[in-house]
């Protein structure tokens, strides 16, 4: 006995004493026995605490907690100083973090959803054999052993190996993505588990005919089940934001916790009240934190969506607008996505020459014979079927007239995906002929001899054959899709039980249909633009190399001079291991062909490993493990499956790759617009750290409270945050290479920039005009002054007012990180204008209007010290685009 | 030679297929069956069942010596004074689901016998009785044992003839709130060291079995959940086995990475063999 042989393997009989089951199927105590070991036949992973701990996940997350202290921060400070709408804020505050928290949750609940749509693939109930009896019982309660009934559609709700077959074809796109029926068997083959077809695969639907089958694996370990597993399981990675506001919050927090208790112990060493010491402490860690920050990254990521919407890309996950900016490898289907998925035969070319068939009898019966090997339905006037089979059908109609094409007696063998072709029996030119068409690799070995009908077929030679294989490559080479076609007269009409096998012998090939499926004519150009940009395109097709070669050189996704080199093949694929396939992918392979999607899975990891940020796209159920796999997972929205879109973070509304394109220039954008506001809002961080500082080490009045620094970072500085986030798109944000993986967000230079730079800038102006103010109105160094002393009022109100002031001219600086900012226009960007209205009126309000003073706490000054405070806009301004122009030199 | 526990059950007719195969490839191809008769399945049915196992091994050329032994103390007991004492052979078991329905291993019979120390064992749970104890693609995680392939290879070596695939995998666990935060250093760090140990570990494979009749792919994956890890590649390679370690370290260990070793035995996409090497 053969010791390596599997259950697709053995014979019929056998099957049933391997799996300890019989004709009359299993009795109930035997299959409550089974059921009790391997459990229910059902793909859900079960985890009933998974809902609770994703909640108080968001909950722990430092981003959340962070929001939560602030809002904490603001309800003492109520206590502190009563009736100065502080409760109000930290409301504010701690609902923007339930928000936050909510949001991302709901974004976890969703594969829930992912979960309902593959429960679709499973059918309720089942017909089974048990105890010498048909009946119909849950198919959760199915076990291996069980003697499972198939018939016209229903879903197979497990695994099983069939045992008898009547005419059973089944459509396997679940697990293989190809749409094409297959035809069943019961006989034993020599394949693997998954390529073998006499097994019925769990999800897949019975298309025609009866089966009976055992069922040998229940629930997740069948392959569906597996297919489920990952889909569900599958934890996606941070997205490069949110590591990077992470690591951003961290730092704050550091920052602002160690600062706050450094000056706390120097206070209590120094003898002050520990009251007062734990007031300040709170007022340095309020100054240091930018409460306003969080909340605007969220809405510029909202903003960002909305606008990515506009051209198609819709997205579920407001991380994935700023991820998708960050990709550096987009891994794309061909057909639908870069074609537009309108097949034509273009051209019919004879076995051994590239010239195309100019006799019309050959050419009609070229197309006859291909006909036969279809399998198409006229419905309302429009031929419906595969593709393939439609474009060969509407070309027979073209070249034959619109006179009955379809016959109403032939048998056809659908397309196997492992043969890679089909077949079918019919009539030609009164003859009755079978015919196959498919792939030449596949159909190669069966030629015994070559010709067309009304000749006499010759022979085949092996230099006739190298001749037609090299008419195949010739056309492949130019971007056709080759499909061969081969058959032989039949001398009597077979009978209905003759398999394929038997029927494909002798055969002769006619010649070769060429089919061309157009580019999407907007794709060379999003091509062009990837390349600038630094994105690598890997194209991922089950089509032939060479089709596959030459659609990527018309892209542009490789050169024109590009070789086989950068092309693998699936069967290649399966023998590489993921470090062999990092190094392949290293050595610059872009082309993936006739693979199975369930390689893309196998792509996907080797490009994580290599520490590539990348994009996805997919369409099947079985593609959804690797669209949850990659970092950013793309769903068409037309072609897509529910299941492909529930795992997909974006989904793209016109299957067009040239959207997917335009989404990625949007995603930089908000990353760029992000990195803006976060430079905008850290500068106000100096002028509101520095006064505590002061305050602590010399004997000065402070100059400024928590509520006048709340009023800035979750006041004023927010509609401007908001403001930059909506900045248009940079003619540079494409020219540039996508940022590396240790890219941070709150940089050195950054930090530099706004905290020893501009903010230091801003703090040393409005306390020159603090301390100008309180010089005037006679207040000397050491003097004591109290909250409500109208000096102490005026002189903290223009120190405020000059911070917001001078945030003007920082916020028009901020839009260009070379360029002087107003050469883009204020104009343009409403929302721009707004916040610096915003700005204007509240820093004369805030002085000169008495409600607004006794909420701040502030007073006036006189004009010319508020004038003085406005030179601060061309000051901070200025400053700013001289050490721009420095840089650029 | 194999040794099989066999209770009587379908279940251990399943196991008893990776015996008889294992078997077929040993040198003396002799496989002791150990029966103990605790009454729970009526004797008939294990006749019918240890028959079916004869005429297999008589197919596979196998010697097939059942033994039937009366309950002693413990099934446990029954079958440790029956094993007998040859550092060459390898005992093969079941763990099957327990009455609770949480828990394969802790407390099992299986889980008593791989903590002696008289020769390898093997518990196995089958879960896919279509690969007829023929299982193709193997994956074996590791947790980094000084030992190496030495730890494994009784076990290994009896498999590896009828593999065609198998993916080494090393899981580098780090603290689940630490996880988020790794720098990129960090992961570099930690990816070099576990590359480092799977280099060795197939050189000391390809040294030992030396023609490798099938191929073979490594992996370092750094995550807080090791028993989620191992789930996840084996449903993604499409594994037909996976080989557990079982560890040899403190109670306090065992008990916090029993839980874990629990947690695939419920979830597990394929069969699974549980060694002690």
């Amino acid at each position: 006995m053969n010791d390596s042989l599997q259950i697709q393997n053995i014979p019929t009989e056998q099957v049933f004493s391997t799996l300890g089951s019989q004709r009359q199927g299993l009795n109930s105590a035997e299959a409550a026995e089974r059921l009790s070991e391997v459990g229910r036949n059902s793909v859900e992973v079960r985890d009933p605490g998974r809902l609770a701990r994703s909640l108080l996940r968001q909950f722990a997350n430092f981003f959340t907690l962070l929001l939560f202290v602030s809002a904490a921060i603001c309800f003492v400070a109520e206590t502190l100083q009563t009736g100065q709408s502080m409760v109000l804020l930290g409301w504010a505050l701690a609902g923007v973090a339930l928000l936050n928290a909510l949001f991302s949750f709901i974004q976890e609940y969703r594969a829930e959803k992912a979960m309902q749509a593959l429960r679709g693939f499973l059918p309720p109930k089942v017909e089974v054999i048990r105890d010498g009896k048909t009946g119909t019982i849950l198919a959760e309660l199915l076990v291996p052993g069980d003697l499972l009934l198939l018939s016209e559609g229903i879903r197979v709700p497990a695994d099983a190996r069939l045992v008898e077959t009547e005419e059973l074809v089944v459509n396997n796109a679940p697990l293989t993505g190809e749409a094409s029926p297959i035809t069943l068997t019961a006989e034993p083959v020599k394949s693997r588990l998954v390529e073998s077809n006499n097994i019925a695969f769990a999800g897949c639907l019975v298309m025609r005919g009866r089966g009976l089958a055992v069922v040998f694996a229940t629930g997740l370990r069948t392959e569906f089940g597996k297919l489920a597993h990952l889909s569900q399981a599958i934890r996606r990675t941070a997205s490069p934001l949110e590591r990077q506001t992470a690591h951003m919050v961290r730092v704050l927090t550091v920052i602002a916790i160690s600062l706050g208790m450094a000056f706390f112990l120097y206070g209590v060493f120094s003898g002050r009240p520990l009251s007062v010491n734990l007031v300040f402490m709170m007022g340095i860690i309020v100054a240091n934190v930018p409460e306003g920050l969080l909340p605007t990254f969220t809405l510029a990521l909202a903003m960002g969506s909305l606008r990515m919407a506009r051209k198609n890309v819709l997205v579920t996950s407001l991380n994935a607008v700023e991820a998708l900016g960050a990709t550096q490898v987009i891994c794309t289907d061909k057909t639908g996505t870069l074609t537009q998925n309108k097949l034509s035969v273009s051209r019919l070319l004879p076995p051994t020459s590239i010239e195309d068939m100019t006799i019309a009898e050959d050419r009609e019966r070229l197309l006859r014979m291909a006909l036969c090997a279809s399998d198409v339905h006229l419905v309302d006037q429009h031929y419906s079927g595969d593709p393939l089979d439609v474009a060969v059908a509407q070309r027979v109609a073209e070249e034959c007239g619109p006179q009955e094409i379809l016959e109403k007696e032939r048998r056809h063998f659908a397309f196997d995906f492992s043969k890679k072709r089909a077949a079918g029996i019919g009539t030609v030119g009164n003859q009755q002929v079978f015919a196959v068409k498919g792939a030449w690799e596949m159909i190669r070995p069966m030629l015994t001899k070559i010709g067309s009908l009304d000749q006499t077929p010759v022979p085949v030679t092996v230099k006739l054959l190298d001749d037609a294989e090299t008419v195949m490559a010739r056309m492949a080479e130019a971007g056709y899709r080759v499909v061969a076609v081969a058959g032989r007269p039949l001398a009597n009409k077979p009978s209905a039980k003759i398999s394929q096998d038997e029927l494909e012998q002798e055969l002769t090939l006619h010649g070769f249909l060429c089919i061309e499926d157009p580019l999407r004519p907007e794709v060379p150009e999003a091509l062009k633009c990837c390349q600038t940009a630094g994105i690598d395109v890997i194209l991922i097709t089950g089509d032939h190399p060479d089709t596959a070669l030459s659609v990527a050189k018309r892209c542009g996704i490789v050169g024109h001079d590009m070789s086989r080199e950068v092309v693998l093949t699936g069967q290649e694929l399966e023998t590489l291991g993921e470090s062999e396939l990092e190094e392949k992918l290293s050595r610059g392979v872009r082309i993936f062909a006739r693979t199975s999607p369930a390689q893309k899975m196998k792509i996907v990891m080797a490009l994580k490993s290599m520490e590539r940020v990348v994009a996805m796209t997919g369409d099947g159920v079985n593609d959804a493990p690797a669209l949850k796999a990659a970092n950013i997972g793309i769903a068409m929205g037309k072609s897509g499956t529910d299941v492909a879109r529930a795992s997909a973070q974006i989904i793209l509304l016109d299957d067009n790759f040239a959207s997917i394109v335009a989404g990625i220039e949007e995603g930089r954008t908000v990353f760029l617009n992000i990195r803006k506001f976060t430079n905008y809002v850290l500068v106000s961080n100096g002028p509101e750290i520095l006064p505590y500082l002061l305050y602590v080490l010399l004997p000065v009045p402070l100059a400024l409270t928590v509520i006048q620094i709340l009023s800035i970072d979750l006041g004023t500085d927010i509609v401007p945050s908001m403001a930059l986030g909506q900045e248009p798109p940079d003619p540079e944000a494409m020219q540039h290479p996508p940022r590396s993986h240790d890219f941070k967000l709150l940089s050195r230079g950054l930090v530099i920039h706004s905290y020893l730079f501009l903010g230091l800038l801003e703090a040393a102006w409005s306390l020159g005009l603090f301390f100008l103010v309180l010089h005037q109105g006679g207040w000397h160094y050491g003097a004591d002054l109290a909250s409500d002393d109208p000096l102490y009022r005026s002189a903290t109100g223009i120190a405020l007012a000059t911070i917001l002031l001078m945030q003007i001219g920082n916020l028009i600086g901020r839009r260009y990180t070379s360029r002087s900012g107003l050469d883009r226009g204020i104009y343009k960007n409403r929302l721009m204008l707004a916040g610096i209205v915003i700005q204007v009126v509240f820093s004369w309000a805030l002085l000169y209007v008495p409600w607004l003073q006794k909420v701040l706490g502030t007073g006036p000054v006189h004009w010319t010290l508020y004038l003085l405070a406005w030179l601060g806009v061309p000051l901070i301004f200025g400053v700013d685009y001289f050490r721009k122009q420095l840089s650029s030199r | 030679m194999i040794i099989l526990a066999h209770d009587g059950s379908i279940y251990s007719d399943w196991v008893a297929r990776y015996a008889i195969r294992i078997a077929a490839s040993e040198q003396d191809r002799k496989l002791l069956l150990l029966h103990v008769q605790d009454g729970k399945i009526c004797p008939e049915v294990v006749e019918s069942r240890l028959s079916m196992i004869a005429s297999e091994c008589d197919s596979f050329d196998v010697e097939f010596l059942p033994e039937h032994l009366s309950l002693g103390s413990s099934v446990y007991r029954s079958l440790r004074q029956a094993i007998p004492p040859s550092p060459d052979a390898l005992f093969i078991c079941g763990t099957r689901v327990k009455s609770r329905k949480n828990h394969y291993l802790a407390g099992s019979v299986a889980e008593k016998l791989l903590r002696m120390h008289e020769c390898p064992i093997l518990a196995l749970r089958v879960v896919q009785p279509g690969l007829l104890g023929n299982p193709h693609d193997l994956l074996l995680p590791l947790a980094g044992h000084l030992q190496g392939f030495s730890r494994v290879e009784p076990i290994f070596r009896r498999l590896a003839t009828q593999l065609r695939s198998v993916h080494v995998c090393r899981i580098m666990q780090v603290n689940a709130l630490r996880h988020p935060h790794l720098s990129p250093a960090m992961e570099h760090i930690l990816k070099r060291k576990g590359s480092s140990y799977l280099s060795k570990f197939r050189f000391e494979m390809e040294a030992t079995l030396d023609p490798v009749p099938f191929r073979c792919d490594q992996k370092v994956i750094i995550s807080p959940d090791w028993a989620h890890e191992v789930l996840m590649q084996a449903n993604r390679l499409k594994a037909q086995l996976l080989l557990l370690g079982l560890s040899e370290r403190s109670l306090a260990y065992r008990v916090l990475h029993s839980a874990a070793i629990e947690k695939i035995l419920h979830e597990t996409p394929c069969d699974i063999g549980i060694y002690r090497g």
